[in-house]
C-alpha cells in the first residue's frame, strides 16, 4: 500500500541492518542469532516529505520502525478532514497492527524525509511462528509499545489543558 | 493580690468605664453563656453553669452564686478580635476619574474583654501567630489586639469536655492578660499583667489577698486540673498524622461528620475566611467583604469549578490534621488549646481527643514535617490592593491575553511570582507574572470565568487593582551551572516565561536550555513569535507538542510527557515544571524513572489563592500554604502527597 514514491536503499548489508536492530527497543531482547534472523526478513527504506506510508482502513502488511524523521497518524473526522492523533519520531514503531492482521487502524504520513526499517508483516508472523523465543520476546517488547501508547493516548482522553486557569 | 467581696464587683465595671473602655463578657441569652456587651455585674450569669458532653450543651442552676461558675460557651472572642464579617477597604471613583482603594480599619470604641479564659488566652496567642507573624500582619486584627483591654479569669472548676491541662493552656490565668482575676466562694482576687491593668486595679480600693485566699486559689487550679477528664498527648502528633493520612479513622470518623463546620466556627483558633465584592448599584463605589469561612465548606477548596477536597472524609482529615498537625510548622504552636467546644457543638459529639488516640493507637511510621519558615512580618496592608494601569493588551489566543502593566512604585518582581488582580465590585484573581520590561510588567490570563473574562477585556489605559507580587520563584540560583529542562503545559508557559528570559539571558551560567511544552492544540501555544527568537539562541532547545491538530500543523501531536522521552534526561538538570497537575505527576514519574533525584524537581502547585498573605487558609496544601511557602515546590518537600487527591 505504499507510495510509489518510496525509495529502496540499496546495498545495506545484513549486518548493517542488525545493527539497527541492535538499537530499536523492541529488538533489545533477542541475542544476535536472533537479530540476524530478522535482519534477513527486514529492508531500510527512505522517504521524502508529504509521502503517505499507509492509509486507514487498508489492508495492514507490513511493520515499520521509524529510524530517523517525523510522521504523522490521522484518523477521518467526516466533514472535519483528517485530524492527526499522533506523530511519531525516531524509535517509535510504526503500524503494529500488520503484525495482528487486520486494516490499518490510522493514516500513516511523513512531514519530513525519512528513514525506516521494514519488516514484511507476513514473514515476520511466520519466523515468529517457527522460532517462538523469537515471537516471545518480540512480542512482549511490543506488546509493551502498545501499551505506552494506550497509556499516552488516555492522557490525551483527559484533555488536560481544557479548565486550567492558571 | 488584691481581693473584693462579691458583692463589691461593680467597682470593676465602674472602673473600666471609667477607663474608657465598654466592657464585653459573659451573659445569658438563648440558653447559652455568650460574650455581648455588659452594663454591670447584673449582667453576668450569676447562679448558671453549663453542663458539656459530646454533642451536647445545657445551661443548669448552681447551687451558689458564682458569676464565672460556667467554662466555655459557643462563643469566642476571636469574633471581637477577627470579626465573622468586615469590610477590608473601598474602591472608589475619584473625581479624576482615577480609581483609589482606602482601607477600613477598625473605629470600635477601647474595649475590655471579661471573663477570658485561660485556654482563650492561648487562643489569642495563636491568631497573633497568625495574623500577626507571618510574611505579612494584618493591621485590622492588630488594631483590635492592641487596644483590648483583657480580664483574665482563673478556671478552678474543669468543665466536662476540658483537656487544657494536657495542651498546657490552662487552667491558670497566668500571663497575657492586662487583668488576672478568680473567683473563689467568698471573694474576687485580682492581680495586674500590665501597667493599664494596675490602672484599672488602682481604682477598685480592694484590700490585699489573704494568705488563706491564695492557698484556695492554688487548690481550685489543682482542683480543676485533677477533674479534667480527657487528654490529648502532643508529643510527635504532627509527625504522627502526617505519616497516617491512609489511617481507616479517618474514613470512620467522616461515616459520622456532617460537614456542617460547626467545630470550626465554635474553634477560638480556627481562622480560615473568605471574602467577596459589594458594590452599590452606581458602581462608584465598591468594597472587599472578608467573611468567615470553613474548611468543611464546598468552595473553600474548589478551583476552577473543581473541589480538591471533595469527600467529607478529605475534609475532616484537612481539619485535624491541620489543627494539631501543620499548624506546628507554620506557625510554631498547636491550634488546639483544649477547650473542648468542637466536642460540644458537634451535632454527632465527635470528640477530637477519641479520634487522634484511636489513630495514636495503631498508627504507622510518622512521616517528617518542614521546618518552620521563620516570621518576616511586612508593615504593608497586604489585603488592600494598588491600582495599576494597562499599558498594553496582547492577544495570545483566542481566550488569553497578556497585559502589560504599569504601577507607581514599580514592582520588584522574580519570574513565578503571582499578583492578585482585580476589578472594584466584581473580584480578584491570582494571575501569574510572565514577565517584565523595565519597570512594565506582563501578566497572562485566560478567560476561564467572570473575573478572567473581566480582566482579559481591559484595554490599554484602563485601570485595575493589584496585589503582591507574592509567592517564592524558580530556583534559579540553585539551577546556575546545569543544564535545565522546563516542562510547560498549557498557560502554565505563562509563570515559566520570565524563567527562560533569564536563562536565555545569561548563556554563560545557562549553557544547556531545553523546552518541552505541551497544549491543546497549535492555536493555543502562547508566546509563538517569541519562541522564534529563543530557537536561534545557541544551547537552547525546544520542542512543543499538541494534543490534537489537523493536517496544516507539521509539528508533533501526543501528551507532553512522550517529548521527554525522545533524549536521555539528565539526572544532573534542573527540572522546572508547571502545568496541570496530572502532566506534572506524569513528567515526575518518567523523570524518577530516569533517575532524576528528587531534589532536582521544581512544581508549580496551584490552590485556591483568595488573599495570598497567608491569613485565609484557603490554599493549604498538607502542611503548605501555596502563597506564602509556594507557588513552587521542590518535589522532594511534597512527594508525600503530591499527584495524590484530597488534599
Amino acid at each position: 500500500m505504499s507510495d510509489a514514491s518510496v525509495l529502496r536503499v540499496a546495498g545495506l548489508d545484513a549486518a548493517t541492518i542488525t545493527g539497527l536492530l541492535a538499537r530499536l527497543p523492541a529488538f533489545s531482547g533477542l541475542d544476535d542469532a536472533e537479530r540476524a534472523a530478522v535482519a534477513a526478513i527486514a529492508r531500510v527504506e527512505q522517504v521524502p516529505a508529504g509521502t503517505t506510508l499507509f492509509r486507514e482502513s487498508e489492508p495492514a502488511d507490513d511493520l515499520r520502525f521509524l529510524l530517523d524523521g517525523h510522521l504523522t497518524l490521522g484518523m477521518r473526522f467526516g466533514g472535519r478532514g483528517e485530524v492527526i492523533v499522533l506523530s511519531l519520531g525516531p524509535g517509535d514503531i510504526v503500524g503494529w497492527t500488520a503484525l495482528l492482521g487486520g486494516t490499518w487502524t490510522a493514516t500513516a504520513r511523513a512531514v519530513a524525509p525519512s528513514t525506516l526499517l521494514r519488516l514484511s508483516g507476513a514473514e515476520l508472523a511466520a519466523l515468529c511462528e517457527r522460532d517462538h523465543d523469537i515471537g516471545y520476546a518480540l512480542t512482549r517488547r511490543l506488546f509493551a509499545a502498545v501499551a505506552l501508547r494506550l497509556h499516552d493516548t488516555r492522557l490525551q482522553l483527559l484533555d488536560m489543558f481544557a479548565r486550567e486557569a492558571r | 493580690m488584691l481581693a473584693l467581696a462579691h458583692a463589691e464587683l461593680g467597682r470593676l465595671f465602674d472602673a473600666l468605664h471609667a477607663e474608657g473602655y465598654r466592657v464585653i463578657g459573659p451573659t445569658v441569652r438563648s440558653a447559652a453563656i455568650v460574650y455581648e456587651e455588659l452594663d454591670g455585674p447584673a449582667d453576668l450569669p450569676v447562679g448558671w453553669t453549663d453542663e458539656q458532653a459530646p454533642g451536647r450543651y445545657r445551661l443548669v442552676r448552681r447551687d451558689d452564686d458564682a458569676a464565672f461558675g460556667y467554662v466555655v460557651g459557643p462563643h469566642t472572642w476571636k469574633a471581637h478580635l477577627f470579626p465573622p464579617r468586615e469590610r477590608l477597604f473601598q474602591a472608589r471613583r475619584r473625581p479624576d476619574g482615577r480609581v483609589g482603594f482606602d482601607p477600613v480599619l477598625p473605629d470600635e470604641p477601647p474595649t475590655a474583654f471579661l471573663g477570658v479564659r485561660a485556654c482563650e488566652v492561648a487562643a489569642m496567642e495563636v491568631q497573633d501567630r497568625v495574623f500577626l507573624e507571618g510574611p505579612h500582619a494584618e493591621p485590622r486584627y492588630a488594631a483590635r489586639r492592641r487596644q483590648a483591654f483583657l480580664v483574665g479569669v482563673s478556671c478552678l472548676e474543669a468543665g466536662q469536655l476540658c483537656f487544657c491541662a494536657s495542651t498546657s493552656t490552662g487552667p491558670r490565668v497566668d500571663h497575657g492578660v492586662d487583668l488576672a482575676m478568680a473567683e473563689l466562694p467568698g471573694a474576687y482576687l485580682f492581680e495586674a499583667g500590665t501597667e493599664r491593668g494596675r490602672a484599672v486595679l488602682d481604682r477598685l480600693s480592694a484590700r490585699p489577698a489573704t494568705a488563706e485566699e491564695r492557698r484556695h486559689l492554688d487548690e481550685g487550679i489543682e482542683r480543676a486540673r485533677g477533674q479534667m477528664g480527657r487528654t490529648l498527648a502532643t508529643n510527635g502528633l504532627p509527625e504522627l498524622l502526617f505519616g497516617n493520612l491512609d489511617h481507616p479513622r479517618w474514613a470512620a470518623v467522616a461515616e459520622r461528620c456532617l460537614a456542617c463546620g460547626n467545630c470550626t466556627s465554635v474553634c477560638p483558633t480556627c481562622f480560615c475566611s473568605s471574602a467577596h465584592e459589594e458594590s452599590d448599584l452606581t458602581g462608584d463605589d465598591a468594597a472587599r467583604v472578608r467573611t468567615w469561612d470553613s474548611c468543611f465548606s464546598l468552595e473553600h477548596a474548589e478551583i476552577h469549578g473543581v473541589n480538591v477536597r471533595p469527600t467529607v472524609e478529605d475534609r475532616y482529615r484537612q481539619w485535624l490534621t491541620h489543627k494539631v498537625g501543620s499548624w506546628v510548622s507554620q506557625f510554631g504552636v498547636s491550634g488546639c488549646v483544649g477547650c473542648g467546644r468542637c466536642i460540644a457543638w458537634c451535632p454527632v459529639g465527635i470528640d477530637l481527643t477519641e479520634e487522634l488516640a484511636a489513630i495514636r493507637a495503631d498508627a504507622a511510621a510518622p512521616a517528617p514535617m518542614p521546618v518552620r519558615q521563620a516570621p518576616a512580618a511586612a508593615t504593608d496592608d497586604a489585603l488592600v490592593p494598588r491600582a495599576a494601569v494597562v499599558i498594553g493588551v496582547t492577544r495570545e489566543s483566542a481566550d488569553v491575553v497578556t497585559l502589560h502593566l504599569a504601577c507607581d512604585p514599580p514592582l520588584a518582581l522574580r519570574p513565578g511570582q503571582f499578583t492578585m488582580l482585580s476589578l472594584p465590585g466584581l473580584g480578584e484573581a491570582a494571575i501569574s507574572v510572565s514577565g517584565t520590561w523595565g519597570d512594565a510588567f506582563e501578566q497572562t490570563i485566560r478567560d476561564v470565568g467572570a473575573v478572567s473574562g473581566a480582566l482579559s477585556a481591559l484595554r490599554p489605559g484602563q485601570q485595575l487593582g493589584i496585589r503582591g507580587p507574592y509567592g517564592n520563584g524558580w530556583p534559579l540560583d540553585a539551577a546556575r551551572g546545569r543544564p535545565v529542562v522546563v516542562i510547560a503545559g498549557g498557560i502554565g508557559l505563562a509563570p515559566l516565561r520570565g524563567a527562560i528570559r533569564f536563562l536565555l539571558e545569561h548563556p554563560l551560567d545557562y549553557p544547556d536550555v531545553r523546552l518541552v511544552y505541551g497544549t491543546r492544540t497549535p492555536d493555543d501555544i502562547l508566546f509563538g513569535h517569541e519562541m522564534l527568537g529563543w530557537a536561534s539562541r545557541p544551547g537552547f532547545r525546544m520542542a512543543i507538542t499538541v494534543d490534537r491538530a489537523d493536517l496544516s500543523w507539521r509539528g508533533d501531536v501526543g501528551v507532553v510527557t512522550r517529548l521527554l522521552r525522545r533524549e536521555p534526561l539528565s539526572p544532573e538538570a534542573t527540572y522546572l515544571m508547571c502545568g496541570p497537575e496530572v502532566m506534572m505527576r506524569f513528567a515526575v514519574e518518567a523523570l524518577t524513572a530516569a533517575g532524576v533525584p528528587s531534589d532536582h524537581l521544581y512544581l508549580a502547585m496551584e490552590r485556591h489563592m483568595k488573599c495570598a498573605a497567608g491569613f485565609c487558609g484557603r490554599c493549604q496544601y498538607g502542611p503548605f500554604f501555596v502563597c506564602k511557602d509556594g507557588p513552587i515546590f521542590r518535589h522532594d518537600q511534597v512527594a508525600r502527597l503530591f499527584g495524590r487527591e484530597g488534599f
